[in-house]
């Protein structure tokens, strides 16, 4: 959509991945939760592999690396298994997750240091850049965007990190934002453009290609 | 007339950008969202605005998220398990958390009260994870047996490393009738201080023909007389401290023993560093009884 575009701006978001009903989600994550308390670790292994990409992704995104964010993502399953009997179970187990795996972050006065380059994560040993199935042409430019992206991602100040990558990559809404960082909700829509108005400076060349997409 | 342009934009978007974001996410009040949309209806740069913060949001979205190799349940599973039996709960925070095996003797408190039978129940649920799932390999080159050795002495208070030399027929005959690898090649809990001092340890299958290696003995001293009747080599035991210690009498009786070959790791270059311990003094198992002390037997394989 450009300025000559006549429609008028949709509220929607862009459309992610499909993930079920989030109720079905959430009674599956009950019924694990429910098994773990009574002692099956089978059942917790399972709400490991449900969230263990979902977790470390999202922390490397926000640290940059993919050690500290296996390292981070592993405690916080931990302390979450061994708090699992105070979860009270109002807010979605992955938010519950999530906060204990930033305040484990925080708590160990990691900095932030974002090194979001595929050399660096390869490295690391964690994740591969998922393959795509697109023209030849496709990855090198899905690459060059994807390294453009992540290159302006780490300009960001810590904060307005966290709030994009909670927002765009964790699909959460301002309340569940507020909820994992703590922070009002008005700090959280403040952050998140702030946040947007960088990136819109850093990306325009990028935001030119995406003008014509639908959304 | 370009700066006029620019400072409308500036002006735009500090009073209204807040709201255009939150518009794009749908988290608008009902008044606020009507005031936006006919914002954007009469102004293009509004439009445009808008436009961009949902490019950002779709730039964002379309980015593939990183896949990831290794699966973390064993490893969580294992170390929830530790920290349970340790007692030390959910306020201790220690970042290494590899995957680490319940087996054998490891000075759990297993089967002494019902509630460590709860215990061991837990374990073999989370030994057959364990089983299940997969490991990422330790990295870094295989440290000088000598220099690991110390630092696992270091680290594990209480090891007790068993010297053996062998000739290479001795040892193929041992490894071929004695022998058997460890039903799951996990780093045994036993070694769990050892890793969480930062040593890279890494479980492996035990070698036919490595001039030397390092072995895990699950069985503890029994295994190692019974090793010693099969070899007929030369055996001596050093303690904790470095110094010798009688060895056992003779075994008559063999069979065979599951052993998990220890391989340690560090970073090119670097000697061994440890961390420092942890503040409760370290694993339950090394606080346990003399006759539970974990064993590594440093097998030496040379011509006579």
């Amino acid at each position: 959509m450009t300025q000559n575009d006549p429609q008028p701006a949709s509220s929607q978001p862009p459309s992610r991945a499909p993930q079920g009903e989030p109720g079905d989600d959430r009674a599956i994550d009950d019924r694990l939760i429910d098994r773990s308390l009574a002692g099956d670790s089978a059942a917790y292994g399972d709400l490991v592999r449900r969230y263990q990409d979902r977790l470390r992704g999202s922390l490397l995104r926000v640290t940059g690396s993919a050690e500290e964010a296996e390292d981070v993502a592993q405690e916080a399953f931990v302390q979450a298994h061994l708090k699992l009997n105070t979860f009270q179970r109002s807010a979605r187990f992955y938010t519950w997750l999530y906060r204990i795996a930033f305040n484990l972050a925080v708590s160990k006065s990691r900095k932030w240091r974002p090194r979001l380059s595929l050399t660096v994560v390869e490295e690391a040993g964690g994740p591969e850049p998922a393959a795509s199935g697109e023209s030849p042409e496709a990855p090198l430019v899905e690459d060059e965007r994807s390294a453009l992206l992540h290159d302006a991602i780490k300009q960001l100040a810590d904060d307005h990190r966290q709030v994009l990558v909670l927002r765009e990559f964790e699909d959460m809404d301002y309340q569940q934002i507020s909820e994992v960082l703590e922070v009002p909700i008005g700090t959280v829509r403040s952050r998140l453009f702030r946040a947007r108005a960088q990136l819109r400076d850093l990306l325009s060349p990028l935001l030119g290609e995406h003008a014509g997409e639908p959304t | 007339m370009n700066a006029n342009i620019e400072n409308r934009q500036a002006a735009l978007l500090e009073e209204w950008g807040e709201r255009l974001s939150a518009y794009v996410d749908n988290e608008l009040t009902e008044r606020e969202r009507t005031e936006v949309e006919a914002l954007i209806a009469s102004n293009p740069q509004a439009r445009r605005l808008a436009d961009d913060f949902r490019g950002v949001q779709t730039l964002c979205r379309s980015d593939e998220p990183p896949v990831f190799k290794n699966d973390l349940a064993s490893g969580v599973l294992a170390e929830a398990l530790r920290q349970q039996a340790n007692g030390s709960g959910a306020g201790e925070s220690n970042l290494e958390v590899r995957p680490l095996e319940p087996e054998g003797d490891f000075g759990l408190p297993f089967g002494k009260t019902s509630r460590g039978w709860m215990w061991a129940g837990v374990a073999a649920a989370a030994a057959l994870v364990i089983g299940i799932y997969g490991r990422e390999p330790a990295r870094g080159p295989i440290v000088p047996i000598d220099q690991g050795v110390a630092a696992m002495q270091q680290a594990v208070p209480g090891l007790q490393v068993v010297n053996l030399e062998a000739t290479p027929e001795q040892w193929r005959r041992v490894y071929q009738q004695q022998l058997k690898p460890a039903a799951r090649r996990e780093l045994p809990v036993a070694l769990a201080s050892a890793k969480r001092r930062g040593l890279k340890l890494e479980a492996g299958m035990p070698a036919r023909d490595a001039a030397e290696q390092l072995l895990y003995l699950p069985g503890g001293m029994k295994q190692v007389e019974n090793l010693r009747g099969a070899l007929d080599g030369t055996l001596h035991q050093v303690g904790p401290d470095g110094g010798a210690v009688a060895p056992p009498a003779p075994a008559a009786q063999s069979q065979l023993v599951p052993v998990t070959r220890i391989i340690i790791r560090g970073k090119p270059g670097q000697s061994v560093r440890l961390a420092a311990p942890a503040p409760n003094g370290g694993s339950p198992t090394i606080q346990s009884a003399p006759g539970d002390r974990p064993i590594v037997l440093r097998v030496r394989v040379r011509a006579r």
